[in-house]
C-alpha cells in the first residue's frame, strides 16, 4: 500500500501546495499546464477555453496565454472538435478535448465510437491514438436536465475506448500522462461537484492509500479506510465523483451505527481494474440514473470472481430512473445522496 | 463572549479557506472592523466584528472552515477573554483527537465513564466494544436466528403437541436404503419423506398464511431442516420432499451438513421452505419445542431414537403449530399419520 502522501509530495514539488491541498479545479489546471509544458506535441481544444474566459469551469485558465495556438477555442460542434482531436492524435500529435458539459458528449459519440476507438486497430497494425476527451459531468448544482447528467455508462464496453473518472485522490498529472501514454482514446469524466473540493483529503477519520500498482500511472485503485478500524464490515465501491458522498455516509455509519466501511475509488471505470474488497459485503454507488449502470458491470465481475466469499449479492445504488429536475429540492430526490448510500449499507450488512 | 460563525457565502462551496487574520489574536476590535479574510472558490470576502470586544481566533490561517463553524470569539465589554490554555479549550482540543461513536457516547453517559478514561484507552476511534470488552456480540448467523425467533414469538400464537413414535422398523428400513442407495439415511430423512407424502392429506400444515383467515395451498413439501454443527444454526431447505426419492433428499442433507461445517450457504439453499423440521440428535433429549417459522403454519421436532424397556426403539415427534390455522386434533392427526408412515416404512423410498 503506497500512501497518498506520495501524491501529495509530488503535488508539493510542483509548487502547488503550501498549507491546505489545492482545490481539484486548480490541481487539474496545474496538470494541464505541466503536460503542455512537458510535451510540445500536445494540443488542447474546446469551446471558450482560451483566456480571459479560461473555460466554463476555469480548468483551462492561463493555458492559451502560456502556450499560444496549441490551446484553441473552437466552434460549437462537439463532433467536429472530437474528430479534430482524434485526427491530431492519429497524425502523430496528442490532443486533449474539453466538452463543456458531459451531456453534450453524445454529439461526439460517432467520432469516439466509430472513428477514434476504431482507428487504433483498422490500419493493419496497432496505431496509437493519444486522445483525452474531458467531460465535466454530474448534477446536484441545479443546472437542469441537459447539464447535469452522468453519461459514463453509455461509453462502457466500446473496444478501444477507455473510460476514466477524476477522483480527489489520484494525482491529475500522473493520471492524464498515463492516459496519453496508453495510445488509446480515453474519456475523462469530471464530476463538477469535485472542482471546489480539496485534493487528497478524506477527513480526520480516514486514511487514503493505493491498493497495488496500476497498469499505467494513475490506474491504481484508491482505498480509503478507517484509521485504526480493523476489518471493515462493508466495502463501498464508487467513482471519484461520489467519493465525498461515500465518505459522508461512512462517517455517519461509523458514528451512529458503528458500521466500519472502506471505500474503493478506481480512476479507470472501463475496462475495470482489479477491485479487491476487504469485506464480504459490497455496495456500489454511482450518480448515473438507474438501468444499464457501471455498477452492474462491477457486480457481474465481482460475482463471477468472488461469489463464494460474498455474504450476499453486490448491492447497487444509483440515481433514480428519472429526467433530472432543475429545482434543487426535486433534483435532490432524483440524484444519489449520502443518505441513499447509508441506507444501502445498513440494509446490506444487517 | 459571543461566537463569530462562518456565514454561507455562496451555494457552490462546502468549505472556505482562512486566508489571513486582519486582527491579531487577543486584540481589541471595534464594531464593523474587518477581522478576517475568507477565500471561496470564486473570491475573497471579509468578515467584520458585530460589536466591540477582544478577539480570540478559533482557527489558524490556512485552515478550512465550513458555514456555521465558529471562526472566532469576541468578548463582551469588560468580560475577560479566556486564554487559550483555559480548561474548556484544552478539553476541546483533546476531544478533537479522539473520535467517540454516538452509541459509545451514550454508554459513557449511562455508565458514568469519564473522558479521561476514554483517552486512557489510547485509541483514535472509540466504539462501544472498546468501552465494554466484556460484551459478547452475537454472530451474524445468531442475529438472523434472533430476528426470526422474535418475529415468530411476536406474530404466531403457537401451541404444541408431542407423540411417542416407534421407529424400530423404520431404523431397519433406513439401513437397507442406506446400503442400496449408498447414502446415509436415518429417521430424519424418513420423516422428511413421510411429511412430503402428506401434503394432499394435510394441506394446512404446508400452506402459507395469506391473512389471519386464509392460507395458500402448497403443491409440494419443501422441508427446512435445522443444521447446527457448532458454527451457528442454519435451516437449509430440502426441496420437493413430495416428488423426489428419499435418497436424493438424503444426499442434499449430507451436502448441507458439509456446507455447515466448512462452506457458505447461498440464499437459494436457505429459502423457500413451507415446513420446518428441528432436529435434536443429542442423547437424552426427550422433548423439544420448535418455533413456527414466520410464513409457515407448523414446525416438527424430532429427538434421537432411544431404547424402551421392551426393546423397541422410539423417538418423540413434536409439532408446534399456529393455533389460528390448526387445532390439537389436527396436530394429533398429522403426527399420527407421520407415526403410521414410520411404522410401515416400506412406502418411504
Amino acid at each position: 500500500m503506497t500512501d497518498v502522501a506520495d501524491a501529495r509530495q509530488s503535488a508539493a514539488r510542483e509548487g502547488a501546495v503550501q498549507g491546505p491541498a489545492p482545490r481539484v479545479a486548480e490541481h487539474l489546471n496545474r496538470a494541464l499546464h505541466d503536460l503542455l509544458e512537458a510535451d510540445p506535441d500536445l494540443h488542447v481544444l474546446g469551446e471558450d477555453i482560451t483566456d480571459p474566459y479560461g473555460g466554463a469551469f476555469k480548468i483551462t485558465k492561463g493555458l492559451s496565454t502560456r502556450f499560444g495556438d496549441r490551446v484553441r477555442s473552437t466552434p460549437i460542434s462537439e463532433g467536429a472538435i472530437t474528430g479534430v482531436g482524434a485526427g491530431l492524435a492519429l497524425a502523430g500529435a496528442k490532443a486533449i478535448v474539453e466538452i463543456m458539459f458531459a451531456d453534450f458528449v453524445t454529439l461526439a459519440f460517432d467520432q469516439l465510437a466509430n472513428f477514434a476507438a476504431k482507428s487504433t486497430a483498422m490500419y493493419g497494425r496497432p496505431v496509437p491514438v493519444p486522445l483525452i476527451v474531458r467531460c465535466p459531468s454530474g448534477g446536484n448544482r441545479g443546472y437542469g436536465a441537459t447539464h447535469s447528467q452522468s453519461p459514463q455508462k453509455h461509453f462502457i464496453g466500446i473496444p478501444g475506448l477507455r473510460v476514466y473518472e477524476l477522483t480527489p485522490f489520484h494525482d491529475a498529472t500522473r493520471l492524464l500522462a498515463g492516459m496519453l501514454e496508453q495510445g488509446l482514446p480515453c474519456l475523462l469524466f469530471e464530476d463538477k461537484v469535485l472542482y471546489t473540493r480539496r485534493m487528497f483529503e478524506a477527513g480526520p477519520l480516514f486514511r487514503v492509500g493505493f491498493a497495488g500498482r496500476g497498469a499505467y500511472p494513475g490506474d491504481e485503485v484508491a482505498r480509503v479506510s478507517l484509521d485504526g478500524g480493523g476489518e471493515p464490515d462493508c466495502t463501498l465501491i464508487v467513482p471519484g465523483g461520489v467519493a465525498h458522498r461515500a465518505l459522508a455516509a461512512a462517517e455517519d455509519l461509523l458514528m451512529e451505527h458503528e458500521v466500519v466501511c472502506e471505500i474503493l475509488v478506481p480512476s479507470r471505470l472501463h475496462p475495470l481494474p482489479e477491485l479487491l474488497p476487504a469485506s464480504r459485503h459490497v455496495v456500489v454507488a454511482e450518480e448515473s440514473t438507474a438501468g444499464g449502470t457501471w455498477g452492474a458491470d462491477v457486480a457481474a465481475a465481482l460475482h463471477s470472481r468472488m461469489w463464494p466469499a460474498l455474504r450476499k449479492p453486490v448491492t447497487l445504488v444509483s440515481s433514480a430512473d428519472s429526467v433530472i429536475p432543475a429545482a434543487a429540492h426535486l433534483e435532490r430526490e432524483v440524484l444519489l445522496q449520502p443518505g441513499d448510500i447509508r441506507r444501502a449499507v445498513l440494509e446490506t450488512v444487517t | 463572549m459571543t461566537d463569530i460563525l462562518v456565514p454561507k457565502l455562496n451555494s457552490n462551496d462546502t468549505a472556505y479557506l482562512v486566508v489571513a487574520w486582519l486582527a491579531a489574536d487577543g486584540r481589541a476590535v471595534r464594531a464593523g472592523e474587518a477581522i478576517v479574510e475568507l477565500e471561496t472558490s470564486k473570491t475573497v470576502e471579509e468578515l467584520t466584528a458585530e460589536h466591540d470586544g477582544v478577539l480570540r481566533h478559533a482557527l489558524a490561517e490556512g485552515a478550512e472552515c465550513a458555514p456555521g463553524q465558529v471562526i472566532a470569539r469576541l468578548s463582551l465589554g469588560e468580560e475577560p477573554a479566556p486564554g487559550v490554555a483555559s480548561p474548556a479549550a484544552a478539553e476541546g482540543e483533546r476531544a478533537a483527537t479522539v473520535v467517540i461513536t454516538r452509541p459509545a457516547q451514550a454508554l459513557m453517559a449511562e455508565r458514568g465513564i469519564t473522558l479521561e478514561e476514554v483517552h486512557a484507552l489510547g485509541k483514535k476511534v472509540v466504539t462501544t466494544d472498546d468501552l465494554d470488552p466484556d460484551l459478547i456480540h452475537l454472530s451474524r448467523t445468531q442475529r438472523r436466528v434472533a430476528a426470526v425467533v422474535e418475529e415468530s414469538h411476536a406474530a404466531i400464537p403457537a401451541a404444541f403437541t408431542a407423540m411417542r413414535v416407534d421407529v424400530t422398523d423404520a431404523l431397519s428400513h433406513a439401513r437397507v436404503l442406506s446400503r442400496r442407495d449408498r447414502v446415509l439415511i436415518g429417521v430424519p430423512e424418513l420423516v422428511v419423506k413421510a411429511a412430503g407424502s402428506l401434503v394432499e392429506k394435510f394441506p394446512l400444515c404446508f400452506a402459507t398464511p395469506v391473512s389471519g383467515r386464509s392460507a395458500r395451498r402448497a403443491g409440494a413439501a419443501h422441508v427446512g431442516v435445522t443444521v447446527d454443527l457448532g458454527n451457528g444454526m442454519f435451516v437449509p431447505v430440502l426441496r420437493d420432499a413430495t416428488g423426489r426419492p428419499t435418497a436424493e433428499l438424503a444426499a442434499d442433507l449430507a451436502r448441507y451438513r458439509r456446507t455447515a461445517l466448512n462452506g457458505t450457504f447461498t440464499e437459494a439453499d436457505l429459502s423457500g421452505a413451507n415446513i420446518l423440521l428441528a432436529l435434536h440428535p443429542d442423547d437424552g433429549v426427550i422433548l423439544a419445542t420448535p418455533i413456527v417459522y414466520p410464513g409457515h403454519t407448523c414446525a416438527l421436532s424430532l429427538t434421537a431414537p432411544r431404547q424402551e424397556t421392551d426393546g423397541r426403539r422410539v423417538v418423540t415427534l413434536g409439532l408446534a403449530y399456529d393455533h389460528r390455522f390448526l387445532n390439537g386434533r389436527d396436530a394429533a392427526a398429522f403426527l399420527g399419520a407421520l407415526a403410521a408412515a414410520l411404522r410401515a416404512p416400506i412406502t418411504l423410498s
